[in-house]
Parts: structure tokens; C-alpha cells; sequence
């Protein structure tokens, strides 16, 4: 298949103050994306403030005194933005949209946000609504399954924190904490201002240096320390659920060439329609959902698989799940089966390239793992340059069939499959593990 | 849970929930700016009527297909037959059996969903420009020439089983699956998926009875918006669908439902409470009205119930309310989920909000709703999938297409004064309010406070 783009340029510039800035610029594009995304997240907490990254991200709206959060919020909707804020393990992004006319007031409402005074009565409120988002968590399925599953699969490594943290840690952080907390984390050296669609590129990079050349540079620098994946296998009983839950992290590659290679793979092996995994599980109606992801973070990655079924059938299809990533390895990846795998997965980047605020996200995230951008052409060259032999290469290299296997759900025990290479434990409470 | 996918494809939402405000970036309504489009529109002689709009500045092209073969048409003890059938058509058909169908919808780019809604079953595609004629010949196979396998009988059987008891782990769509039933009028207010006592009774007879007196084009309706060629458009589902015959199925009569509240235990640390009460129908000339009053109430971090139980409250995490559009009834749906022990209160300010509402609303926050309605209009011109939404349901629900013009001048008109007396000389009839959670709510003196 042969795929058009519209045309779009990119453009990167550095402060003196180290506030890099980088743009996709599309002159016909009908909205302006912004994020300022910065290299803070769960894993630079230390223990006692488990959660911090994100409370500060909530907290960050509550403005200053100039700009309270009233007046913010506000302030975005009068020019009609649509915008957000997220925390991950490895960074937390603050992003929006706008009509391209109001991007300057948009990018001083960022300005804004990044001189938080974390006013004591709003940090009480604010504090209740994330208690809220952990209740919210842990009774949703899969009942906190995958936090408890990042902390053992990594161990002592704090990729395996949790980002919203324990209703305890988030109790115990006061304002200083938060203060200082921010202060050594956000920095013109750990943030990338990053913009996408109808913008004039010198125009952001003055206006930028009016609202944040005065920012100075934090001083952090994570550090990175190898990965010892764990394997276990982890029933968690949770009585009164009606389906099974599982979730399986096992070790993926990082920092690849050929990265889209493991893209690929995930496409075919995953639980989408058409994928082996959907064949496998899903057409036969043995279990309500089946997914295979690729998560990276700095210096480590993971294969990530869920799945949810019928109790009476959890033992079978847990074996059935084992079988298949051993087979995985036996099985030649078909030419076809490529191609089918390419065609979807191009198809789908000129898609989401069409939109300003998912190209942001996107750039946002290469830059902050690889300070690299990736144009859409490159990644849809590197899509089509892949062979089944490096497919397979990979299925070799990384076997799925090791990691960490947790199980939420109504059994009380659960065998291992067969050939897993840990004990059962069984964990006796859904919350903080 | 944290969104480290290297890239999200198209259809692949954030899998992070850890984002600050619930609605994130929502979907667009309606709009064009710069770029004036014409609204096309084409009848075929067997009922079947495409609507496109043009977008020449993207290479993407997204289609809707949508029959009028929902689940209002299931009987009460097949209620999921509809579902079932969705689920069926897409197991085979025409030369392809299941397996190539989807090899085939993969190898052509081609992006799908499959939904079977309480009216229409919807079919709906996103690819390159390119592939369109691909698309519609698939598809055209799976709603006139499905195989409905006898041998996928049991496995979309036990898929759906599943997915119900999923369904019934998760407190948040257990609260909006029985506030439509306790809301809407029967049939409307049925889940469209079934029971599984009912799904347990489906059998290939059924699935082929339903698909040969639903599946037809008299009130179905193409939507094409994107990158394409109109006049090979229409060649092309003229070729695809022109000979496609059968009569469209009569109106349903409804129902109303009485409930005013209902309790449904869960065990869960919060308790989830909806909130429901009538509006105007989508066609109906005070829909902007209710629907700019209902986003003033509940929509965005500006919002009423996003200040009052969260900003100042601390609450909840997630509050909003939202309007559902339909063609006989429009209703206002509110949502917040909070622990148990301040359930009540949540409850209790939620419905003195509505209460509140009523009683008028405020010129700034009517500007605050039109600057996010004008944003929206103009950046859903960066998606075709999105714009084909609008124009099907525009369609579907007005049998007619307003040009953009049309809305544009609707929303400016609008002021605070006209939604004002709107609404005060219509206060809710009814409120139905929904409750999921460990603890039972008292809802009376606090109903009496909103109406």
C-alpha cells in the first residue's frame, strides 16, 4: 500500500536556560497542541511520598496566588482549550488544544502552572479528591492488579512504584513536601515545551523565552539502574468478583534501532482483531478480553499482556496462555501475516498523524525517552523495512513465557501452568500489596 | 495504566486513568471554519440515503454504516438478539469466511468497529483515502451476505456471556446500564447486549430471522466524511448496495418507566450515584437551550458540580453531566462516585445543583460554553472519523444535515436570558437517580429540594 502525508516541518531550539523546544509544525492544520512534558514521575519518588509526582500534578492547577485555580481554570475555558494533565512512572505531561489564534494566551497559562504555591487549604481538598481516585481505582477491575504486579515483577527497582501511591503516603505529604518535591524536579533542564500544528516556530520560540527564560534549570538527574525482572506467580483472591483477571509483565527490549520491529510484533500477537491472540482466545469466546501491549520507560521496557475470563475457565486458559508464547517461538511469522500487521499499522499513523493533539503525544513521549523525533514518513520507512526473520529474531531473544503473572479474582488458589518457572504465592488484600 | 505506549494507534485510547479531569479530550459535535464545505446528500430508490462531507485537506476517509436493526426490535425474552446478530455478521460473509474477512479489513488498512446500539446496528471504518472502495465491498457482504456460521453460534454465545459478567464487576458501568433502564422508556431502556437468561435462548434461528427482516436499507443511511471523490462514491455504493431490497420496520411503541430511585448493592468502597431528568428531543427547537444549560451544570473543570463536589468540596475524583440526544426524548445523565460515608451528602448536593440550575444561569458561564462549543466545531476538522459521527447522527436523528452556518448562528443566538426562561418554564418532570455501591441512599428530601 502506498501512503500520503500532509506536509509538516520540524524545528527544535534550546534556551540558555536548557528549556529545549521542539515542533511539528503543519501550516494547514486547524488546531494548535501544546504540552509542556516533564521528566519527572513515580520512579524519582522516595518511598515515604509514594504518589508525590502525581499530587504535585494535581496540585499544580491550584495556581498561585496571582492565578488561583478558579481564575486558571477559568482562563483556559474562555479560549475554549481543551486540556489535560497526566503522571506516569517515567514523566508527567501537561497538555492542551487550542484554536491556533490562542495559542500565546494558552502558553502563559502554562507559564502559569509552572509557578504553583500549593496553598495549604486547597492541598486538604485536593488530598480527599485523589483518596477518591485510589477508592475509584481499586474497585474497578482489575482491582489494582497492575500495581501489584509492577512491584513485584520489579522488585526493588522504582519502576515498580505506584503512581497515585497508597492511601497512607498520600495522607502523610504535606506542603513542604510538595514544595520541595517540585522545586528539585522542574526545571528548564527537565521539562520539553513541545507544540504541534498551525504555529509559527520563531513566534513560539520569543514568546517561550518571555514566559519561561527566567526559569531555572533544577539540577536533577535520574538515575538508572538495571532491571532484575522477578518471577512470580500471584493468585489474589477477591471474593465476590464475578470474572477472573490476570495480568503478565515480562522483559522486552529497549532501545532498539529497528524498535517498530517490536510494534509489529505486538500487532500480530496481540488480542485485536486479527491478532494471534484474538484467534486464540477471543473468536473461540473463551475469554471476555485478551490484550498484549508494549510499555518503554527509561532504560527498561516490558511485554504486557491481560486477560479476563469466566473463573470456571481461568486454570485452562492460563495453561492455554503458556502453551501459546512457547508455541510463539516454534511458529514462523507468515510473509502475510507481516504485511497485514504493516498495512493496519501504517494506516493507522497517517490516521492519528491527522491530529494535532495525538502527534503531540507522541512527539512528546520519543523526545523525553530518546530526545529523537521521529517524523511519520521515517516511522512508516521503519515500519516497511521490517522482516519476519527480525520478528522472529525478537521471539527468541525475549521469550514471553517468564515474568510475572498476577490473578485477581473469586478463586482462592490457582495452579501455576506448567513449565512456570516460580512458586504460587497467595497475597490476601487487593490494596498496596 | 500509564500511557508508555511508544505510539498510540489510531483507536488505541490512553490506557492511563490517571489523568486529572475525567472528560479528557472529548469528541467533537459539529462545525467547519475555514474551509465552507457543501453538506452532500444522495437518495437511492430502495431508501437507502449517503451523506458525505468533504474534508480535501486530510488523506483519511472514515464511513458509517448504520441499519435500523437495534435492540428495540428484540422481543422481551431474545432481548441481545440484535447484539448476537452484530456479532454473527461479522463471522463470514460473502466470498470470505471469518478468518479472511478480518485478514482482508487488515491488509487493506482498514480501521473497524462493529456496535449494535438500541436503534441501529453500526458499522463503522477509517482508513486511506485509497481503501474506500474496499471498505464499502466488504461490508456490503457482511450486512446482505453474512454466512451466520451455525458453528459461531456458541462461541459469540459464551464471548457476550463474559462480557455481561464483566459488566457486572464494574461499578461504574453497572451505574450507567441501570440508569438508562430505570430512566428510559421500554424498550429504549433495555441493555442492548441482553440478559444471560435471555442470551442462554438465542438460537441460529433467531440470529436468522432478525437479519432477514432487519437487515435492509429502507432507513439505513452511509455516512462519508474525509478525503473522496462524490461522484465515485455514490457509483460506488450504488454498485455495492443500489439492488439491496426490504421494508423499514414499524415504529415501537414505548413504555414510560416509574422508577424513581433504585439501589443496586455492590460491593465496592464507593458508592457510584446517577442522576437523570428529561430534555428536549434532539429536533426539538429548545435543544440548544437544555443542552448548553446541562453543559453549564456539568461540563468541564468550570462546571458546576466539578466546583462545587470537587474544588470545593473534595468530594469525588469524577463528576459531570452530560446530555443524551435522542429522537423522542433528550435527557440530562449526571454522575458522580465518592466513599460511602459521604455518599449522602455527594447526593444531596448533586440534586440541589440540579435544583439550583433551574433557577437560571449566569451570562460569563454561557461564554465560557461557547468559546469550548467554537474550539470543538473547528478542531474536529482534523478528524474524518469524528465529523462522520456527526453527520450519521445528524442524519439519523433530524433526517436532514444542518449546514454549519446553521449551527453556528444557533449557538451565537443563544443568551443567557433565552436559556433562562427555557428553563424556568420548564422544571424537570421527573428526576430518576441510581445508586451502586455498599450503601443505600435516602433520596426523597433531597429530590424535593431539586424540583
Amino acid at each position: 500500500m502506498h501512503f500520503k502525508l500532509r506536509p509538516s516541518q520540524f524545528c527544535r531550539h534550546r534556551l540558555a536556560n536548557g528549556l529545549e523546544i521542539i515542533a511539528e509544525c503543519h501550516p494547514e492544520a486547524y488546531a494548535v497542541g501544546l504540552g509542556l512534558f516533564v521528566s519527572v514521575g513515580a520512579r524519582d519518588e522516595p518511598s515515604p511520598w509514594a504518589g508525590i509526582s502525581h499530587f504535585v500534578e494535581h496540585m499544580v492547577f491550584k495556581g498561585n496566588a496571582q492565578f488561583p485555580s478558579e481564575r486558571l481554570n477559568d482562563a483556559f475555558e474562555r479560549i475554549g482549550a481543551l486540556y489535560n494533565a497526566i503522571t506516569d512512572e517515567d514523566s508527567t505531561n501537561y497538555f492542551l488544544a487550542v484554536l491556533p489564534e490562542y495559542w500565546p494566551e494558552a502558553l502563559e497559562l502554562l507559564g502559569q502552572l509552572m509557578q504553583p504555591d500549593f496553598p495549604p487549604d486547597q492541598l486538604e481538598l485536593e488530598r480527599r479528591v485523589i483518596l477518591e481516585e485510589i477508592r475509584m481505582d481499586e474497585d474497578e477491575p482489575p482491582y489494582n492488579a497492575e500495581d501489584i504486579c509492577r512491584r513485584i515483577f520489579f522488585g526493588d527497582h522504582p519502576l515498580g512504584n505506584s503512581i497515585l501511591g497508597s492511601k497512607q503516603s498520600v495522607a502523610a505529604i504535606q506542603a513542604q513536601d510538595l514544595h520541595s518535591y517540585f522545586q528539585a524536579h522542574y526545571g528548564a533542564d527537565t521539562a520539553v515545551l513541545v507544540a504541534t500544528g498551525r504555529i509559527n516556530f520563531d513566534e513560539l520560540v520569543a514568546k517561550a523565552e518571555k514566559i519561561f527564560g527566567g526559569w531555572s534549570p533544577c539540577g536533577y538527574r535520574r538515575q538508572i539502574h538495571p532491571v532484575v525482572p522477578q518471577q512470580r506467580f500471584v493468585v489474589i483472591p477477591k471474593p465476590g468478583s464475578h470474572q477472573q483477571y490476570f495480568l503478565h509483565l515480562a522483559p522486552a527490549p529497549t532501545g532498539l534501532a529497528d524498535w517498530v520491529a517490536v510494534w509489529l510484533l505486538t500487532a500480530i500477537l496481540g488480542g485485536q482483531e486479527g491478532g494471534r491472540l484474538h484467534w486464540e482466545f477471543v473468536d473461540p469466546g473463551l475469554v471476555e478480553t485478551v490484550d498484549l501491549w508494549f510499555e518503554e520507560h527509561q532504560g527498561a521496557a516490558v511485554f504486557a499482556v491481560s486477560m479476563t475470563c469466566e473463573p470456571t475457565l481461568a486454570e485452562e486458559n492460563c495453561q492455554r496462555l503458556w502453551d501459546f508464547y512457547r508455541r510463539v517461538r516454534e511458529e514462523p511469522i507468515h510473509p502475510q501475516e507481516l504485511e497485514w500487521a504493516k498495512n493496519k499499522v501504517s494506516s493507522g499513523l497517517v490516521l492519528a498523524s491527522e491530529l494535532s493533539v495525538q502527534r503531540l503525544a507522541n512527539i512528546g513521549h520519543d523526545w523525553l525517552l530518546e530526545r529523537r523525533y521521529y517524523s511519520v514518513a521515517e516511522l512508516l520507512e521503519m515500519v516497511a523495512a521490517v522482516s519476519p526473520e527480525r520478528i522472529l529474531q525478537l521471539v527468541h531473544e525475549y521469550p514471553f513465557d517468564c515474568g510475572t503473572l498476577v490473578t485477581v479474582g473469586p478463586l482462592e488458589e490457582l495452579s501455576a501452568p506448567a513449565h512456570f518457572p516460580a512458586e504460587v504465592t497467595v497475597l490476601s488484600t487487593t490494596s498496596g500489596a | 495504566m500509564a500511557t508508555t505506549l511508544r505510539i498510540l494507534t489510531w483507536g488505541c485510547s490512553a490506557r492511563s486513568k490517571h489523568r486529572r479531569y475525567n472528560p479528557g479530550f472529548s469528541t467533537v459535535q459539529i462545525g467547519r471554519e475555514r474551509v465552507v464545505e457543501t453538506i452532500l446528500h444522495h437518495e437511492f430508490p430502495n431508501g437507502l440515503v449517503l451523506v458525505g462531507e468533504p474534508m480535501r485537506w486530510l488523506e483519511s476517509v472514515a464511513v458509517s454504516l448504520r441499519i435500523p436493526a437495534g435492540s428495540i426490535y428484540d422481543d422481551s425474552d431474545k432481548a441481545g438478539l440484535a447484539s448476537f446478530t452484530g456479532e454473527m455478521v461479522m463471522r463470514g460473509a460473502g466470498p470470505r469466511e471469518s478468518r479472511t474477512l478480518v485478514r482482508d479489513l487488515g491488509l487493506y488498512g482498514i480501521h473497524y468497529t462493529e456496535r449494535v446500539g438500541t436503534t441501529y446496528a453500526k458499522f463503522t471504518f477509517a482508513t486511506v483515502s485509497s481503501q474506500i472502495a474496499r471498505g464499502l465491498e466488504i461490508f456490503a457482504d457482511v450486512v446482505r451476505r453474512p454466512h451466520l456460521p451455525a458453528s459461531q453460534v456458541e462461541p459469540v454465545r459464551q464471548g457476550i456471556l463474559q462480557e455481561l459478567r464483566g459488566l457486572a464487576d464494574d461499578p461504574g458501568s453497572l451505574l450507567v446500564r441501570e440508569l438508562r433502564r430505570a430512566f428510559y422508556p421500554y424498550p429504549v431502556n433495555r441493555p442492548p447486549i441482553g440478559e444471560a437468561e435471555t442470551v442462554a435462548q438465542i438460537t441460529l434461528e433467531d440470529i436468522q430471522s432478525h437479519f432477514r427482516r432487519y437487515y435492509q436499507p429502507d432507513g439505513a443511511i452511509v455516512a462519508v466524511a474525509g478525503k473522496f471523490d462524490w461522484e465515485d462514491v455514490i457509483d460506488l455504493v450504488g454498485q455495492f448496495f443500489g439492488d439491496w431490497r426490504g421494508i423499514r420496520p414499524p415504529e415501537i411503541t414505548l413504555r414510560p418507566s416509574e422508577v424513581i430511585y433504585r439501589h443496586i448493592r455492590h460491593e465496592s468502597q464507593q458508592v457510584q450515584i446517577g442522576v437523570a431528568f428529561p430534555g428536549p428531543p434532539y429536533a426539538h427547537p429548545d435543544f440548544f437551550h437544555a443542552w448548553a444549560a446541562a453543559a453549564v451544570l456539568g461540563s468541564g473543570s468550570s462546571s458546576r458540580l466539578f466546583r462545587e463536589l470537587r474544588e470545593k468540596r473534595g468530594l469525588c475524583y469524577g463528576c459531570w453531566a452530560t446530555y443524551h440526544s435522542g429522537r423522542s426524548q433528550g435527557a440530562i445523565f449526571c454522575y458522580a462516585s465518592t466513599a460511602a460515608e459521604t455518599a449522602q451528602e455527594t447526593l444531596n448536593l448533586l440534586l440541589a445543583e440540579i435544583g439550583k440550575l433551574f433557577s437560571g444561569i449566569r451570562q460569563e458561564e454561557l461564554q465560557r460554553i461557547k468559546a469550548g462549543i467554537k474550539s470543538a466545531l473547528i478542531m474536529s476538522q482534523e478528524s474524518s472519523a469524528a465529523r462522520c459521527a456527526v453527520i450519521a447522527r445528524e442524519w439519523t436523528l433530524l433526517e436532514r444535515v444542518r449546514p454549519v452556518e446553521e449551527i453556528r448562528r444557533i449557538v451565537d443566538e443563544l443568551s443567557a436570558e433565552s436559556i433562562n426562561a427555557f428553563l424556568q418554564a420548564n422544571p424537570p418532570k421527573r428526576i430518576v437517580v441510581v445508586t451502586v455501591g455498599a450503601k443505600e441512599l435516602e433520596v426523597n428530601s433531597a429530590l424535593q429540594v431539586a424540583t
